[in-house]
């Protein structure tokens, strides 16, 4: 294959893979309060999210701003932890609001340096930075779209056939994620 | 109730630690006047010293200056093992050693492999690291001075021909 193909691999595995569900956990409290109905709104929030992961992901990556990795391993969970309980507030299930856009905005950041680390790996050196950088993001938006889809069906399948109620639904999310991301919270304590 | 499994479900999910992601980039490029492949390998130091470890040279340090010498001596003889070149007529080609250059958390090794009059469908069989991470990921990139091919390689697809047009 050619190489803007493996890139685009590259990113799309990397987002999808089960092993390292942090980044699939933290779309899960994301997107967990909005149905289909709501695709503006979940689109900003997953736009928003894109833009600014991929700006911290080149700051990282082209040694502009470089983070500890212990420290984005510990405020990754952080972040899911945040936006989960968020979902259950007043403000964070006013599915209207733009409170979820902006925590997804600052939130992408932390996210975007979670990717560089093995950004950085498969990075060729010797070419371009865009010849790699491009396909790789590419690839995370790619997945991350599939991620996106198949939650909504889920929530959709749950919501619409088993009639569980949004309410529940939330708090479920909430409830299921939270312990997850406190469990990753623990095991990555840098302090 | 049905959402109380779900419930347990998730929370199953969240026993399982997240895990590393185990993956080494091979970069090749053919030097057609001086009929060379110049390779690169770029690997996490730490799986790198890991697999010095297992496979017993030693607990070695790789941003150890002093133990320069000691680890060119374990790469050379782990690298061509697990790393293995032949051409068309599947004749094997040797594999050896340049160099290698820690940066913190990324080591590079570099090695040639000599006489190598074309590229022309060559195969490669990769098991790099393969013994100590069940789902290892190798990539190749490989460059012919024109074209560049790349491909994975796996514990499951360890050996792959690469096929460029000339």
């Amino acid at each position: 294959m050619n190489s803007f193909k493996m890139f685009t691999e590259l990113g799309f595995r990397h987002i999808t893979d089960i092993h390292g569900y942090d980044h699939i956990i933290f779309l899960i409290a994301l997107c967990g309060v909005y149905t289909f109905r709501d695709w503006k709104k979940l689109l900003a929030v997953v736009t928003i999210f894109t833009i600014t992961h991929s700006l911290s992901l080149a700051l990282a990556a082209f040694d502009v701003l470089r983070l500890k990795g212990d420290y984005i391993e510990f405020l990754i969970p952080v972040t899911i932890l945040f936006t989960a309980l968020f979902n259950v507030t007043k403000l964070g299930s006013n599915k209207a609001g733009n409170a979820k856009v902006a925590i997804s905005g600052l939130f992408g950041l932390v996210h975007g340096f979670g990717f560089s680390g093995f950004y950085r790996m498969i990075m060729l050196d010797s070419k371009p930075w865009y010849t790699s950088y491009l396909p790789f993001n590419l690839g995370i938006e790619m997945g991350q779209l599939v991620i996106v889809l198949v939650i909504l069906l889920i929530s959709f399948t749950f919501q619409q056939i088993f009639k569980v109620t949004l309410k529940s639904w939330n708090i479920f999310i909430a409830g299921g994620v939270s312990f997850i991301s406190i469990t990753l919270i623990l095991k990555n304590w840098p302090f | 109730m049905r959402l109380i499994k779900i419930c347990l479900l998730v929370i199953g999910i969240g026993a399982f630690g997240l895990h590393e992601y185990y993956i080494s980039i091979f970069r090749l490029t053919f030097n057609r006047t001086e009929k060379q492949i110049q390779g690169e390998l770029k690997v996490f130091t730490d799986d790198l010293e890991l697999l010095l470890k297992t496979n017993g040279h030693g607990a070695l340090a790789l941003d150890e200056n002093t133990l320069k010498a000691e680890i060119e001596s374990g790469l050379s003889v782990e690298l061509p093992k697990y790393v293995k070149y032949y051409d068309i007529k599947k004749r094997p080609k040797e594999i050896s050693l340049v160099g290698f250059e820690n940066e913190g958390d990324l080591t590079w090794i570099y090695f040639t492999i000599d006489n190598v009059k074309s590229i022309k469908e060559p195969t490669m069989e990769i098991n790099w690291m393969v013994d100590l991470y069940s789902d290892q990921v190798n990539i190749v990139h490989f460059f012919d001075g024109i074209d560049e091919l790349s491909e994975f390689f796996s514990r499951s697809k360890s050996r792959i021909q690469f096929i460029f047009s000339e």
